[in-house]
Formats: structure tokens, C-alpha cells, sequence
């Protein structure tokens, strides 16, 4: 298949599991609180997340390993791909500094009259950055790649 | 990740060595397709090493493979 189709079906993946498991996990808090089914559902979240984001690292690491002992094993990430993973991240990092800004900025201006926020904010946040920090990420990646895109033939 | 300022003469060391395909140099080097086709259309500078491998695989010297056009950003 074309990288423009993989690349795009991947994002695709990515952003959806990330965002509906993490909008499940989201309203599970919001109305439930930190109960043990929230916390089931946030840990399971992560770890998905935790394997996603392991993948890149398996698929760099394991050819580069078994390529010394048979050169038939294809290279799928190289050092291009991990320039672009770096400055993926390096855009997501900075895009969860603003969000943090934001998020502080609107709990503030959210607490109540005796100054109180809800308990489960922290962890709303949490599963925000994370959403955020996928979308970032991936987005950042996909402009690094379609410059290439046409070039594929 | 484009850099203009530096071209590779890849494509036609490509063709010129039995016309082989992208991915059977990418293959020989170690690194994927697309990152032929970036190095191609000048996109993407490769590293020393991947510079020095494809140099060594083509037998020639790194300077017949990749030069360095003046430009903008100079001492």
C-alpha cells in the first residue's frame, strides 16, 4: 500500500482510540469520581496508549537488532523516521505547555464561591493532555511526511 | 526537515548502476524507501553514516554524491 495511505490510515487509528477510549475514561470521572471503575478504565486507557507508543520504538529497534544476523529483515523506522518522531514531540511538548496554561487559567476562573474546584479535575486534565498530546503529536507527523507524499511513486 | 542547500546526485547513481529500484538501495543501506525518495528531491540531509554508505555503496567519494550549494546561511 502507498505511505500516504498507511500514514494516514495510521493516524486515523491513533487519533480515534485515543480520543473515544479517552472520552469513555473523560465521563466515566466526570460523573462517576475517582472510583475503582474510572481507574480500571484510565489504566487500561494508558496502557493501550503505553503499547502505541512503544510500537515505533519495537519496529526501530528489532530489525536494526536481527539485521546483523540476516540482512533480509526490512528496515520500517530509520533515522529519518526518528528525526520526525523528535520533532513530533518536541511540537506536542510544547503545544501541552499552552494547554496547561489554558487548563490552570479555566479551573481558576471555574472555582467555586468558597474557592473550591472539584477533586476530579486533575485527573480530567490528565486524560486531556494526553488526548492532546496524541493529536499533537500525530498531526505533526503527517506534515512531516506529506511533504513526501508526492514523491512516492 | 528540507534543506535546500544541499543536493544529492542519488537518483542518477541510481540509474546509472543497472537502473535498480529505490527500495533496493534503501535495502543495501539500511534505511527505508521513503527516506530514498527525501534524499532524492532534496528534502532530507542524511546523516554522516547514511551519507558514507551510500558513497561507499555507489564507489565513489561522499562529494560525488551529495554537494553543498552557498547559500543564505554562511559564516
Amino acid at each position: 500500500m502507498k505511505k500516504k495511505y498507511e500514514d494516514l490510515i495510521g493516524a486515523f487509528i491513533a487519533l480515534l482510540s485515543t480520543l473515544v477510549i479517552g472520552s469513555v475514561v473523560a465521563t466515566s470521572i466526570y460523573f462517576d469520581g475517582l472510583c475503582k471503575k474510572s481507574l480500571f478504565l484510565m489504566a487500561a486507557w494508558l496502557a493501550a496508549v503505553s503499547i502505541m507508543w512503544s510500537i515505533p520504538f519495537f519496529q526501530w529497534s528489532i530489525p536494526h537488532l536481527l539485521k546483523k544476523k540476516s540482512r533480509n529483515f526490512k528496515i520500517v523506522v530509520d533515522e529519518r523516521s526518528l528525526v520526525i518522531f523528535k520533532n513530533s514531540v518536541f511540537a506536542a511538548h510544547i503545544v501541552s505547555w499552552f494547554y496547561f496554561l489554558a487548563a490552570w487559567i479555566v479551573a481558576w476562573r471555574m472555582a467555586a464561591s468558597d474557592n473550591s474546584v472539584s477533586s476530579n479535575l486533575i485527573s480530567l486534565m490528565f486524560v486531556g493532555w494526553v488526548v492532546l498530546f496524541q493529536f499533537a503529536h500525530v498531526i505533526s507527523s503527517l506534515i512531516q511526511e506529506r511533504s513526501d507524499w508526492k514523491n512516492d511513486r | 526537515m528540507t534543506d535546500k542547500l544541499i543536493r544529492s546526485r542519488v537518483r542518477r547513481l541510481r540509474f546509472e548502476n543497472g537502473e535498480m529500484t529505490q527500495q533496493e538501495l534503501a535495502d543495501q543501506v539500511g534505511v527505508t524507501r521513503q527516506t530514498i525518495i527525501a534524499i532524492e528531491a532534496n528534502r532530507y540531509s542524511p546523516s554522516l553514516t547514511l551519507a558514507f554508505k551510500i558513497a561507499r555503496f555507489f564507489g565513489v567519494s561522499i562529494e560525488d554524491v551529495f554537494h553543498y550549494e552557498d547559500g543564505d546561511a554562511g559564516d
